[in-house]
């Protein structure tokens, strides 16, 4: 592969849902690259498109009613949009894996944990069953499960949520994956235990230079993790920078005004600056911005006009009618 | 102790609560919930709570407002005996306590209007007045800042946001004194919480109410509080002026868990305490201090003796064993 060529490459992708009440329109015009041993951080709301994203890079979207419109999803030269289940199944779970938000739904409750996770080494690396379960166990080793010997022989039910959550990090790394995508992993975890498990995969991203694309609503966590990071509104990127620079000085209003409503633990408490307004309906496409009706600083022109992603800086992109030269305002 | 003398503005003053549940009904396998509490709160504070699932934060909520029964202790509101009232003197005081729950969608019923929703509490307490009704309703959706067009909505036409706000109605609805908030904000995204925790502090302020505020992000807990008590098995580790738990942690364990908490400001991110292993199981906590199993501070007599709630600085009580000679030498 050549050097410069990024490991993922998504281009223009937008997903609809096609529904009886109406097109829900999830992702428009998505488009980053991800680089092999990168951390990118995927920020933003329910319902901005942040999982729908991850789930069209492992075509898990269902479809009917979810389909792939537009765009290209580019790995490894082949184009995923366009490839036959057959092909998708070579790369899912061996080259891309996933983990999810809730490790007790994810994981066969009737299938012991060694055995689900030895399943993938199975199926993509054509291992004896028993070669695969003492692999299962070392890998169980590596993420951090005291006993795997006698864990693997476990149930998932018998086990605690950060436990589980190993597990499934274990099943997702047993094939030495390029790229992990992790799916709000921490977020049904106590703090004390979303700690372990972003420390392990700080530590896997490291050892293994897998690349991992982090899906969080959760700020904090993308801001202790990520070195680059995308936010998300609506289905649009809204604002792409490194993490440093974002949470620094960030850009658009809305991350201006997400950052600012998080609570924080200061000396001199303040009442929480909040952005006005909810979410608009996903089913509705406005001709504008999206984020006009609770903008504060609102312009005749971004009611009519979607602002493309104005790159600022090197590394920093921004969807913003602000950052328009002739537009701009004072302060970049 | 916590409880202190004689205070003019004490609302609420809970004794030695202990909750435990015992699941076989043969006196094994007792969960101790909440093993032995005492607090005290005062007329317009917000009590903040913190601890990680299974503490027993939510059961002692409960206990709180005698939505579950205490298997030891009492508790006195305006030196009321709660635990000795006859059923219609509890009706009475349930009018003068309420509870906000975490997920709105499962705490109001998808078949009814909300309209219907806000009556219910005024049909079971007797007050069958229509006008008197309407006209508090009105006053409701104003306070929690909704309109009038929306009491004529169903709960799955509302977003999250709006559903918590009908909730906070709900509990307001019969002008009570104490509300127990149980996660109430946990289940929202970042934009929308901020906008119902101001909520919260706001109607706090007009009307006069006390809230008992749980939950399991110490970010929020610090917003909103006045002070904040911190729970680990069962047991309060660390009880606090928000301003006081700022400048000096005392518990090992409440300094592990601020520290686990992913922070947005890099200059923040500071070395972390990562504790090892899970919270032990409530059914048979550790012998002595139930936090020795993963202290990284321990020492022998945590392991044997069960270390006391004590006074290390005015108001600041802290269960370690550590500071047992702070405490004779602030008391000396």
């Amino acid at each position: 592969m050549n050097q410069k060529e990024p490991l993922l490459n998504i281009q223009n992708l937008s997903v609809e849902f096609r529904t009886i009440e109406g097109t829900v329109y999830a992702i428009n015009d998505l488009s980053y690259t991800l680089n092999s041993g990168d951390i990118l951080g995927i920020v933003g709301e329910s319902g901005s498109g942040k999982s729908v994203s991850s789930l069209g890079i492992m075509k898990l979207i269902p479809n009917p009613p979810g389909k792939i419109v537009n765009g290209k999803i580019i790995y490894e030269g082949k184009n995923l949009v366009n490839i036959s289940e057959k092909e998708m199944e070579q790369i899912r779970g061996n080259d891309i894996s996933m983990i999810f938000q809730e490790p007790m739904t994810s994981l066969n409750p009737i299938i012991k944990c060694g055995k689900q996770i030895a399943e993938s080494l199975i199926l993509h690396r054509g291992l004896k069953k028993k070669v695969a379960f003492e692999q299962a166990v070392e890998m169980m080793h590596s993420v951090g499960i005291a006993n795997p010997e006698q864990r693997a022989h476990e149930y998932p039910h018998q086990l605690s949520g950060g436990m589980r959550q190993r597990v499934m990090i274990a099943m997702a790394l047993a094939c030495k994956p390029n790229i992990l995508i992790c799916d709000e992993p921490t977020t049904a975890l106590d703090v004390t235990i979303q700690a372990q498990i972003l420390d392990l995969i700080r530590h896997l991203n490291k050892e293994m230079n897998t690349a991992v694309i982090m899906i969080s609503h959760d700020l904090g966590v993308v801001s202790e993790l990520c070195e680059r990071v995308i936010v998300m509104y609506t289905g649009c990127i809204i604002e792409e920078s490194s993490s440093q620079e974002l949470f620094e000085n960030p850009l658009h209003p809305y991350t201006i005004g997400l950052i600012k409503a998080i609570p924080k633990i200061s000396k001199d408490r303040e009442p929480l600056q909040t952005i006005e307004g909810v979410v608009p309906n996903a089913m509705e496409k406005t001709d504008g911005c999206s984020f006009w009706p609770r903008c504060k600083d609102v312009m005749l022109r971004c009611k009519q006009e979607l602002p493309p992603m104005i790159q600022v800086k090197q590394d920093r992109k921004v969807r913003c009618w602000k950052y328009v030269v002739g537009n701009r305002h004072e302060g970049i | 102790m916590v409880k202190s003398k004689k205070v003019d503005n004490l609302l609420l003053r809970a004794e030695n609560v202990k909750i435990y549940f015992d699941q076989r009904g043969n006196g094994k396998n007792v969960v101790k919930a909440v093993d032995g509490i005492s607090i005290d709160i005062m007329r317009n504070e917000i009590f903040g709570i913190v601890g990680e699932s299974g503490c027993g934060k939510s059961t002692f909520g409960r206990g709180l407002i005698n939505l579950l029964p205490l298997t030891e202790g009492t508790v006195y509101i305006d030196d009321k005996d709660t635990t000795q009232l006859s059923k219609e003197e509890m009706k009475d005081m349930r009018k003068r306590m309420q509870i906000i729950f975490q997920d709105p969608s499962a705490c109001l019923n998808p078949r009814r209007k909300v309209k219907e929703i806000l009556m219910e509490p005024f049909k079971i307490h007797g007050i069958h007045d229509k006008d008197v009704i309407n006209d508090r309703i009105i006053e409701l959706m104003e306070l929690v800042g909704l309109a009038k067009y929306h009491l004529n909505r169903y709960p799955h036409e509302l977003s999250g946001g709006q559903k918590q706000r009908i909730g906070i109605a709900r509990a307001l609805a019969l002008e009570p004194e104490f509300i127990v908030c149980d996660e109430a904000v946990s289940a929202l995204d970042v934009s929308v919480q901020a906008q119902v925790l101001n909520l919260l502090s706001d109607l706090k302020e007009k009307l006069g109410l006390t809230y008992f505020f749980i939950s399991h992000n110490l970010n929020v807990v610090y917003q909103i509080s006045d002070r904040v008590g911190v729970m680990y098995l069962g047991k309060m580790v660390e009880v606090a002026p928000y301003n006081s738990l700022y400048n000096k942690r005392y518990h090992p364990y409440t300094e592990a868990l601020l520290s686990a908490i992913p922070q947005v400001d890099k200059d923040e991110q500071k070395q972390r305490i990562i504790l090892k292993g899970e919270v032990p199981s409530p059914t048979n906590p550790p012998p002595g201090c139930s936090f020795h199993t993963r202290c990284p501070k321990k020492f022998s007599k945590c392991v044997t003796e069960i270390p006391l709630l004590l006074e290390v600085e005015k108001d600041h009580f802290v269960a370690c064993h550590l500071y047992d000679s702070f405490h004779e030498i602030h008391n000396r």
